[in-house]
């Protein structure tokens, strides 16, 4: 069986990048931005998303370098070159581990982030763990399958994505005091930056692209889907966070565990088919938490399966090897403080593999062909 | 470790020669392909020895105009007795004729004994002569049929009323004659070792793309079981993933149905034996898609096919979402409802999930009993069973009013459907979101979309994905899925299917039309 190259399309690979960045962290995000930011904290989600554009600008440079191949590939290449590949396999391996280990840690996050709404807003009996098996036989269900079924699936739940530009908006606008956004001043710069260092968990997500870039069709254009995709995330963050200041206003927000959710608990009408809507609106957003766990999830065990070259066999051994570890480390935090305290910890290390391994990927790459460049200009002036 | 190993490799080896066996095994080749001798005689008692004691074997002499010893020999019922004794024992005996081969329209002579007996059990009247080593084999097939009849499952309002019968001809006839192409191709099969059942594949060169053709010819060839009975047949052993409850091959009674599709490059698969033909590879939009769509206008069409997803998605989700909001998710439902639902409920002992697996198995027993009742008895038991059993139970107190209300339309919504085999499936997996919703709620549903959702992406039906044109996405296809677009737009044929010639319409002579 192969590995199905070459077969995503440019459509596709936009749904996989909003499905896999936009997941639970959006019913946080009204508190999270606003802590410092106050009033001006629909300014985070830009700042953060400033910061993402560079690594994700230095995935799509890579992958026009090496098309066709994911980051397991041309890690070694541009670390070693063509002409010292042990080299390039020893230096690229630790950054291979510090990948996985992010990956695995953050997807056991967001899959506690996840039991955590279910279990304190809408299933209030049922254990936690529950919640957690159940996700994660789901996601064990989808690893069985070869890459394709991922990407239809990423796409057909794609439609979902639109629920916090559209729904959100509308659902919150009877209950909305505009002046909750005033003064439209920034107090501190610091503040933004450290709002923007400290909301930066929002993206992560993005950094799947560095093997689905080199999985896409040849001719797919894979810049576009850098910029629209995170483009249309930056909206939506940024909308959500307005509807949040303008709702509840930022001292109150700081207050609401799930400020997303509160306001669509705040949408109540007589006369709606549905009276109250945050059941239907967590379960539907359920599958987008779903893409982004069961796209990190599928990732790391598929980046492990190009790395040693296997098959489709390895990786349903292998994804059903992860389960009980990553059922463990879900475990972790002993309630929703540590969680949230865990997660901090969890954004500082994430610089290291999803921002400062790219751009060094690149940045190595540039002055590696420069440099052949160079070579190639001397030799055709030697001729 | 490796012990078990060897001992497995050996046991796969044994088992594949043994299947290898197997397939040398096929009955018909069990009779001695002999030669046939000069003696009409010999000829009659080797064709005895052959089908055994068969007492409806009719060996019929007789002394042609020249004086040779003439033999007949049939099976009785399955040949036309007036062809028989008109066109070949008074046309061969009658002195004024001078032809000495019988004249039927179908004549073929061989020499023989496994061909001469595979066309008796066939229907043939075989005729053999003294001192003629040739046995001439007659088609005088006609035993009695059904005649074209309306089909029974999929019946239109707008449309051709003639449906397949259990003959293959007629059912190939029905096909060739909505569809004059000289492209069409239809390829014979004989499949089951012991049935011996003919098989027709169909498909238009040109349009049917070739490897997925070879795959499906590939495919039917690998069959090797003693009988086939019926298309279902065909349809579990060819399909891509043999445990998923959904349905791979569409089947359809509907001669006018095969067309379309063959027109859309798809490949037709007719048994003989059954009026059920299976169209090949079937994508999810047949759930809700029927031929009437394209025959009436589009904008009802349209309207019909929203209808049936809706329909399809209460058949499946309804009852679930009842036992969800009565049980975990009480504050949604407008407060009104939710006193008058609580009203009705305060006499019923169960908790909502077994009341809601009552009742959905009360109505399943309903159906499948009003199916086995003769056809007066069928009515009665459908109001019987809906009307007072559900009417009783709501007074005795077992079951709340809104069930009763949510069993009927599941059993309705479920009927929409224009394919039965579809709905089947849907009926089927209602249960068991039932008892996710028991276990989780809402999130129990959700739960299920999600694991449906992966499983119908990993689905193909012969290299096309289930899901298409969702995904992968195609927005060309997108023109006939949920909307059926008026025709003067549909010029061109879906692509999913590999077509080969996509031009259904061409531009310039409807222009010209229009202009008119």
């Amino acid at each position: 069986m192969g590995d199905q190259r070459g077969s995503i399309s440019t459509w596709q690979l936009i749904a996989i990048l909003i499905s896999s960045i936009i997941g639970g962290a959006i019913l946080t995000l009204p508190r999270t931005a606003s802590a410092e930011l106050q009033e001006v904290g629909w300014l985070g989600p830009i700042a953060s998303g400033v910061i993402a554009f560079f690594p994700l600008m230095a995935m799509v440079y890579l992958s026009k370098q090496y098309p066709g191949l994911t980051f397991v590939e041309y890690g070694p290449l541009v670390f070693g070159g063509r002409r010292y590949p042990r080299l390039g396999n020893i230096l690229n391996t630790p950054w291979m581990l510090m990948f996985l280990l992010f990956q695995f840690l953050n997807t056991a996050m967001v899959a506690r982030g996840f039991g955590e709404i279910i279990v304190t807003s809408i299933l209030l009996d049922t254990p936690l763990e529950a919640i957690l098996l159940t996700l994660f036989l789901m996601v064990l269900y989808l690893c069985m399958h070869e890459l394709e079924v991922l990407v239809r699936v990423n796409e057909l739940l794609f439609p979902i994505m639109f629920v916090p530009i559209i729904i959100i908006p509308y659902v919150t606008i009877n209950s909305a005091n505009w002046e909750n956004l005033l003064p439209l001043h920034i107090d501190s710069w610091q503040s933004l930056a450290s709002t923007a260092f400290g909301t930066f968990m929002l993206y992560t997500g993005f950094e799947l692209m560095m093997i689905y870039f080199g999985l896409a069709m040849p001719g797919s254009r894979i810049s576009l889907v850098a910029w629209s995709g995170l483009s249309f995330t930056v909206v939506s963050y940024v909308l959500t966070t307005i509807a949040g200041i303008v709702v509840f206003g930022y001292e109150e927000l700081q207050h609401l565990i799930w400020p997303t959710l509160e306001m669509v608990k705040t949408a109540r009408r007589t006369g709606w088919i549905l009276e109250r809507l945050e059941a239907a609106f967590l379960t539907i957003w359920m599958a987008s938490i779903f893409t982004t766990f069961g796209n990190m999830y599928y990732s790391m065990v598929y980046a492990i399966r190009l790395w040693l070259k296997k098959g489709i066999r390895f990786q349903r051994i292998l994804a059903l090897i992860f389960f009980i570890p990553m059922f463990y480390v879900s475990l972790w935090p002993q309630n929703i403080v540590e969680f949230f305290a865990f997660n901090e910890k969890l954004t500082a290390f994430c610089y290291l593999p999803t921002v400062f391994f790219p751009i060094l990927l690149a940045v190595i790459q540039a002055i590696r062909s420069r440099f052949s460049q160079q070579a190639i200009e001397n030799k055709k002036g030697g001729t | 470790m490796s012990q078990f190993w060897k001992a497995w490799q050996k046991r796969k080896k044994t088992l594949q020669e043994k299947a290898l066996h197997h397939h040398a095994d096929r009955s018909m080749e069990r009779v001695a392909d002999k030669e046939l001798s000069l003696e009409v005689d010999e000829n009659i008692i080797m064709i005895e020895q052959e089908l055994g004691r068969c007492d409806d074997l009719v060996v019929r002499r007789f002394r042609d105009k020249r004086g040779t010893d003439c033999a007949i020999v049939f099976l009785d019922g399955m040949v036309d007795r007036n062809v028989i004794s008109e066109y070949i024992i008074s046309y061969l005996s009658n002195p004024q004729i001078p032809d000495i081969l019988p004249a039927s329209n179908e004549l073929e002579s061989t020499d023989g004994l496994r061909q001469v007996i595979r066309n008796i059990l066939s229907g043939s009247a075989v005729l053999m002569r003294d001192g003629d080593n040739k046995a001439y084999l007659n088609n005088t097939r006609g035993w009695d049929r059904r005649g074209v009849d309306e089909p029974q499952t999929e019946s239109v309002v707008r449309g051709p009323r003639d449906g397949f019968c259990e003959t293959l001809c007629v059912n190939s006839a029905l096909v060739r004659f909505r569809l004059k192409d000289p492209h069409l191709r239809v390829r014979h099969m004989v499949i089951g070792r012991r049935t011996q059942t003919d098989v027709y594949v169909m498909y238009i060169e040109g349009l049917a793309y070739p490897p997925m053709v070879r795959e499906v010819l590939a495919r039917l060839e690998k069959i090797n079981v003693d009988s086939i009975l019926e298309s279902g047949y065909i349809e579990q052993l060819i399909q891509d993933r043999r445990w998923s409850p959904f349905p791979q091959l569409q089947n359809t009674e509907r001669p006018d149905k095969v067309v379309a599709n063959l027109l859309e490059g798809k490949v037709a698969i007719l048994v003989d034996g059954t009026p059920a033909a299976l169209i090949a590879p079937a994508v999810f939009t047949q759930f809700y898609q029927s031929p009437e769509d394209y025959y009436e206008r589009f904008y009802i069409a349209t309207l019909l096919r929203f209808i049936r997803a809706i329909s399809i998605t209460i058949a499946l989700l309804l009852p679930s979402l009842y036992i969800a909001f009565s049980s975990f998710h009480p504050e949604m439902i407008p407060s009104r409802l939710v006193i008058a639902m609580a009203a009705g409920r305060s006499t019923v002992p169960f908790p909502s999930l077994v009341e809601a697996l009552i009742m959905e198995v009360a109505i399943e027993i309903l159906r499948e009993a009003s199916v086995r009742l003769p056809g007066p008895i069928g009515p009665t038991i459908g109001i019987v069973g809906a009307l007072v059993v559900g009417e009783a139970a709501v007074t005795a107190g077992l079951v709340s009013p809104v069930m009763v209300i949510i069993v009927a339309l599941t059993t309705i919504g479920s009927f929409a459907s224009p394919s039965y085999s579809a709905a089947i499936s849907i009926r089927m997996l209602r249960f068991l979101v039932m008892l996710l919703a028991g276990m989780f709620g809402l999130y129990g549903i959700m739960l299920f979309l999600i694991v449906l959702l992966i499983h119908l992406s990993s689905l193909k039906s012969f290299g096309v994905p289930y899901m298409s044109p969702f995904s992968p996405l195609n927005l060309k296809g997108m023109k006939d899925v949920f909307i059926r677009a008026p025709h003067h737009l549909l010029r061109t044929r879906p692509t999913m299917f590999h077509i080969q010639d996509e031009i259904r319409m061409r531009e310039e002579e409807n222009r010209e039309q229009a202009g008119r």
